[in-house]
């Protein structure tokens, strides 16, 4: 479905990408891994075509689309949930709602996928007056997650949606994911909380400094040393004094 | 906490509209000088044509522009220049004039695309000096630093000569843009412009074209300004680039940030509020003033607005209109509300 082959993106002059390859299946839910800087939201941002690869190609569904202007890429059927919820904090939800259909022209279709929007997520119509901002952070993430489910996308890009919640909504927000994966939609979730991602995760790929270093499936990166020691915490252990010593 | 949303009590709307109509008759009948009233209040329909353009721009969409009275200096000499010497009909330079200043306001549009914030506002303050420059440069239709004077406006043989006839015709297009930016304001175009003023990441992966909804807002904001040139030119009949300072530009964004950014009846209020503080309050007030700061002659207006901008940003962010909404909210739980003050 998506297919990314030789992907390097520039911020100015620093290289962000160095040429990522990799591939999402129709229905897969797929996970990139990595540490702060790796370039994990960089990618989806070339993706969605937020920012523009200098070299590589992206496609989608056969089509070619990096280098394409954003708009487009959405009207593809690619919504992307940007890092820290950036719903727009000022506008009601309602209307928040209403900017994630912004592509959809007939306003009944419109009103009609709101009204999904808030059976998929009941406390959200309560507050459809209310502003975006003032709501918990929870609750933002659901909206940013559903304003993206506006388009009815066939690939959602999610970033780090578990980002600055508690470890109840962290649950909630990735229960709603799986929830949105068994329903039909092709995700690619990138995420810190690896536990979590690996274990809704059909695919995984990890990426350090702009690289993939490994790809594979929950139990062969389970199973791959470095990313115990790296991601999960089971490295091995040094005595402090020791760290001095050399 | 924001006016726009569906459910707004409309029914005062018709009677606002019969008052302002009305004004003229009363102030006519209460005080010998009225027509000194009615040409103030001709100034502050004039700015609140322009100020709800600039809300657009800056108060939704977010971009700060500086250069403002330019863009009211352009419409003013495109609209002298057009009827007085090319000899287009008024009515029809109501018209075109606006739409040439919107694309002014289309090209000053592209800078905006790169850049934002304080610096958007320097380019476009820029802008104001280039065009000050340029009207005294084409010397053969503006006359210069000298000014120029313009024709009456006539509607269909209706020749508008005091500021009687005046305050008609402008209260009348006031009104028009003040629904006008409103339906704009609550329409996709005013949501797309909020989304790229919140997030222009999440705007954009929403699939929002920013360039061309930026561009948009300049434009839009020319045209409301074009049409404010067009009024001031021939209610005026003098202009000159004098009338067109930096400090204007300053002004109207004082105008929006004190009558509450982002919505529309804030600018019209904040309009109204420092036009009649700059016409009726300071003049009389200004030999008070000075002996009590104990200075001499100085710009008082300049210290006040500042002043009044300061505060305002510091203890009422929200503007004229946000203190109205909350006095509303107050007075409608009247006996029941919290312990709580209103402003």
């Amino acid at each position: 479905m998506l297919k990314l082959v030789g992907v390097e993106t520039f911020y100015g002059k620093i290289k962000a990408l160095h040429g990522v390859s990799l591939e999402v299946k129709e229905g897969q839910l797929v996970t990139i891994l990595g540490a702060n800087g790796a370039g994990k939201t960089t990618i989806l941002k070339t993706i969605s075509g937020l920012v523009e690869p200098e070299h590589g190609t992206i496609h989608f569904n056969g089509q070619r689309i990096d280098g394409e202007d954003s708009e487009k890429i959405v009207a593809l059927g690619i919504g992307h949930v940007p890092e820290w919820r950036r719903i727009f904090p000022e506008l009601t939800v309602e209307e928040n709602l209403l900017m994630g259909g912004f592509l959809i022209k007939e306003k009944e279709l419109l009103y009609e996928r709101m009204e999904e929007a808030f059976r998929h997520f009941p406390i959200l119509e309560k507050r459809k007056k209310q502003i975006a901002g003032t709501m918990s952070g929870g609750e933002q993430q659901m909206l940013a997650i559903l304003r993206a489910l506006m388009i009815r996308p066939k690939l959602l890009l999610l970033d780090e949606p578990s980002l600055g919640l508690s470890p109840i909504l962290v649950r909630d927000i990735f229960t709603t994911i799986k929830d949105l994966h068994q329903s039909g939609v092709t995700i690619l979730l990138v995420e810190q909380n690896v536990n979590r991602a690996l274990s809704i995760a059909d695919y995984g790929y990890v990426l350090t400094t702009g690289k993939i270093l490994l790809s594979g499936t929950y139990e062969e990166l389970l199973n791959e040393e470095k990313v115990r020691e790296q991601y999960l915490g089971e490295g091995k252990y040094m005595r402090r004094s020791k760290l001095w010593s050399g | 906490m924001k006016g726009r949303y569906e459910d707004e009590n409309l029914t005062w709307i018709p009677i606002l509209i019969v008052g302002i109509f009305l004004l003229p008759f009363v102030l006519k009948g209460l005080t010998y000088s009225y027509k000194y009233y009615l040409f103030v209040l001709n100034m502050a329909g004039i700015y609140i044509i322009l100020t709800v353009g600039l809300d657009l721009l800056s108060g939704y969409t977010g971009l700060i522009s500086l250069g403002h009275a330019a863009f009211l200096a352009i419409g003013s000499y495109t609209s002298a220049i057009l009827v007085d010497q090319v000899g287009i009909p008024f009515v029809f330079s109501l018209f075109i004039s606006p739409l040439i200043v919107g694309l002014f306001g289309f090209i000053i549009g592209f800078p905006a695309l790169r850049i934002t914030g304080m610096y958007l506002g320097l380019t476009t303050m820029g802008f104001g000096f280039i065009v000050k420059r340029l009207i005294i440069a084409f010397r053969e239709w503006t006359q210069g630093a000298g000014g120029l004077e313009v024709s009456f406006p006539i509607i269909f043989g209706y020749t508008f000569k005091s500021d009687w006839d005046n305050y008609f015709l402008i209260s009348a297009f006031a009104i028009l843009a003040v629904v006008v930016s409103r339906r704009i304001g609550k329409s996709k175009i005013g949501r797309a412009f909020m989304a790229i003023r919140d997030s222009e990441q999440a705007a954009e992966a929403s699939g929002v074209n920013l360039a061309k909804y930026k561009m948009l807002a300049f434009f839009i904001s020319g045209i409301f300004a074009g049409l404010a040139g067009v009024l001031f030119a021939h209610t005026s009949h003098f202009i000159s680039t004098d009338h067109f300072d930096i400090l204007l530009s300053i002004y109207f964004i004082i105008m929006v940030l004190v009558g509450g950014a982002s919505s529309i009846y804030g600018a019209v209020l904040g309009t109204l509020f420092i036009v009649l503080l700059d016409y009726l309050f300071v003049p009389e007030m200004k030999g008070w003033i000075q002996e009590f700061l104990n200075i001499e002659g100085g710009d008082i207006q300049s210290l006040l607005f500042g002043l009044i901008m300061f505060l305002f940003i510091i203890f009422q962010p929200t503007g004229l209109y946000g203190m109205w909404l909350k006095m509303r909210i107050y007075w409608k739980l009247f006996p029941f509300n919290p312990k709580k003050k209103f402003i």
